[in-house]
């Protein structure tokens, strides 16, 4: 009989792939054109810390479908302290927390047709700033 | 010639009359977006498939494709990149890079319809329920049980582009049982930059850390009680809480870290029946309040804030039973310090006073009186945080400025409590703590609170 092999081979498979580490998305931090950022600087946006830059007012947009490998890579809280920082910062400064989006296209279109705009997205888009991979 | 399957030019043909199709009439912009949303799944469904058969015939034109890495946008690449990507007939090429740049056209219109930088008001606030036990002589006016805390409503309108506001209203029960509305903050500021914004209106006055911290946002502080020295003016504190005035604040980058400013001129307060009020219709005596706030957050030290600050005015009123008025300068100068990590938070204030009597017949020598909290709080475990504060407040009992307040005799007072989140809006707290008040005696107090943020 071929079953005891095959199963063996499943569960050898299983192991295995339960083993290998879980690889994050890459996540990729990108600006309207006008936008001049520094990588150490995306986080600070992104906690209200910062909200203009050469003039301009900042304007950053969070992206549902790459929320959790940003938070985890970049700002390096979870969604529930993010939420919090954002409750905090809302009372003591009167800023807002930034807008939602659902996907990249809908970041990259936004980012593009708003001045001050900084996104991020889980693939390169070649027609916006890109100020970092991570 | 290359092979063209029948299904290509009618996926074309259905894409681009998808695409192509007149502007929707829908009745209201709700459903002009839901309709821009489908019609935006149907075309990149769409572009998925042609994607797909066109890599099937460039396969058939080229065996030995170059692998390239997926690009957010690919679909929407211009016409001349497309057409120079595929060597398909002309008139292929040319639907399909119709259909791109309607797909291009639909993304813009959505994200104008979802407006970043709307002036959409949503509405934030906190909610809280408490219980307490007092003991003791020095609580003798205190009430036991259940007892609604605040509803605290705030809103944060952006009305340009330099233009803030904040609002806020409190609805709480005091200890006579009236309710109490309170425009808590009013203020509209302009923001010139991260270096500078203005604001004026009625605010949080920007002492310390605790004051503009947390307020009444009874969720996001650990403790269930404030310490006394800076409770509200109408519940035991001797500082003003609120100010109405203007106020210039801004932080500005440097080597060493975070260095941040407020400075702030507002009506100066009066004492009215023992307790302090900050003429919110007007300045009764014509001496301003001065005060400052700067803090540094030092980069080699993730967490940790430190500052100085400092706050002037003259002051006159009477006592709670109007049988003793007076006037004072009431000046101090302090440092406070906040920190805060993945286990620990720390905060500690200090004030040190330095007031005048001006009653003509005083010394009008420095009088001086001191006050100070430290209060760590410690991650336990998992949404468990325990937490302890010992303040004190040494007050000079010939200064006018704290005989005229209710609350302004001395005292210490340790508090122990343990903090549990149920979820990331939501805690349940419980506190005891243990006064002595140099007038009123000792006493001991037993809290609950549940306390929520929407």
């Amino acid at each position: 009989m071929t079953k005891q092999p095959f199963r063996s081979m499943l569960l050898a498979g299983a192991l295995l792939c339960a083993a290998l580490p879980v690889r994050a998305g890459d996540v990729y931090v990108v600006t309207h054109p006008g936008v001049t950022l520094t990588a150490d600087e995306v986080r600070e946006v992104f906690t209200g810390d910062k909200q203009s830059a050469g003039g301009l007012k900042l304007v950053p947009m969070d992206n549902s479908a790459a929320q959790a490998d940003f938070l985890a890579k970049v700002v390096k809280v979870d969604a529930a302290k993010y939420a919090s920082v954002w409750a905090k910062k809302g009372f003591r400064e009167g800023i807002n927390p930034p807008a939602v989006r659902n996907t990249d296209l809908e970041v990259a279109a936004a980012v593009k047709a708003t001045p001050g705009a900084v996104g991020y997205l889980s693939k390169p888009a070649p027609d916006l700033k890109l100020v970092q991979k991570y | 010639m290359p092979i063209r399957p029948p299904l290509v030019p009618a996926l074309l043909a259905a894409a681009a009359a998808l695409a192509l199709a007149g502007p929707a009439q829908a009745a209201t912009d709700t459903e002009r977006l839901q309709l821009l949303e489908q019609r935006l799944a149907q075309s990149q469904d769409l572009i998925s498939l042609l994607q797909q058969r066109l890599a099937a015939l460039e396969q058939q034109a080229a065996p030995h494709p170059a692998a390239a890495e997926p690009v957010v946008g690919a679909s929407l690449a211009s016409p001349a990149t497309a057409g120079a990507a595929a060597p398909h007939p002309a008139d292929a090429q040319q639907r399909l890079a119709t259909l791109e740049r309607s797909v291009g056209d639909l993304n813009a219109a959505l994200a104008s319809a979802k407006p970043v930088d709307d002036t959409g008001v949503p509405l934030h606030g906190f909610l809280d329920i408490g219980w307490a036990r007092h003991h003791g002589a020095g609580a003798a006016s205190a009430h036991n049980g259940f007892r609604l805390g605040v509803l605290d409503l705030y809103l944060t309108p952006q009305l340009g582009a330099n233009v803030r506001s904040l609002i806020e209203l409190a609805f709480d029960y005091g200890e006579d049982g009236h309710l109490a509305t309170d425009a808590e903050r009013l203020q509209i500021g302009y923001v010139v930059n991260d270096n500078l914004v203005v604001w004026g209106g009625r605010f949080h006055t920007p002492y310390g850390y605790w004051n503009t911290a947390f307020h009444h946002g009874a969720q996001i502080q650990t403790s269930i009680t404030r310490p006394r020295l800076i409770a509200f003016e109408d519940q035991g504190g001797f500082l003003p809480a609120h100010t109405v005035g203007a106020w210039a604040t801004g932080k500005l980058a440097t080597d060493w870290g975070k260095l941040g400013y407020d400075v702030y001129v507002g009506n100066g307060n009066h004492i009215s029946e023992g307790v302090l009020d900050f003429n919110a219709s007007g300045d009764d005596n014509g001496n301003p309040a001065l005060g400052f706030n700067l803090s540094l957050a030092p980069r080699a030290v993730p967490g940790l804030t430190l500052g100085v600050h400092g706050l002037r005015q003259t002051v006159a009123g009477s006592n709670v039973d109007g049988s003793r008025s007076g006037k004072a300068r009431s000046q101090f100068l302090g440092g406070y310090g906040f920190f805060e990590s993945d286990d620990w938070e720390l905060i500690g204030e200090y004030y040190r006073f330095s007031n005048r009597d001006l009653d003509p017949a005083a010394s009008r020598a420095k009088l001086g009186s001191w006050a100070g909290y430290l209060q760590a709080g410690y991650n336990l475990a998992p949404r468990w945080v325990g937490f302890v504060r010992a303040e004190r407040a040494a007050l000079n009992s010939a200064d006018p400025y704290f005989t005229l307040q209710e609350s302004g005799s001395s005292y210490h007072q340790t508090s122990a409590g343990l903090r549990y989140d149920l979820d990331p809006r939501t805690a349940l707290k419980l506190q005891l703590d243990h006064l002595h008040d140099q007038v009123l005696g000792n006493s001991r107090a037993l809290r609950a609170q549940y306390a929520v943020r929407f």
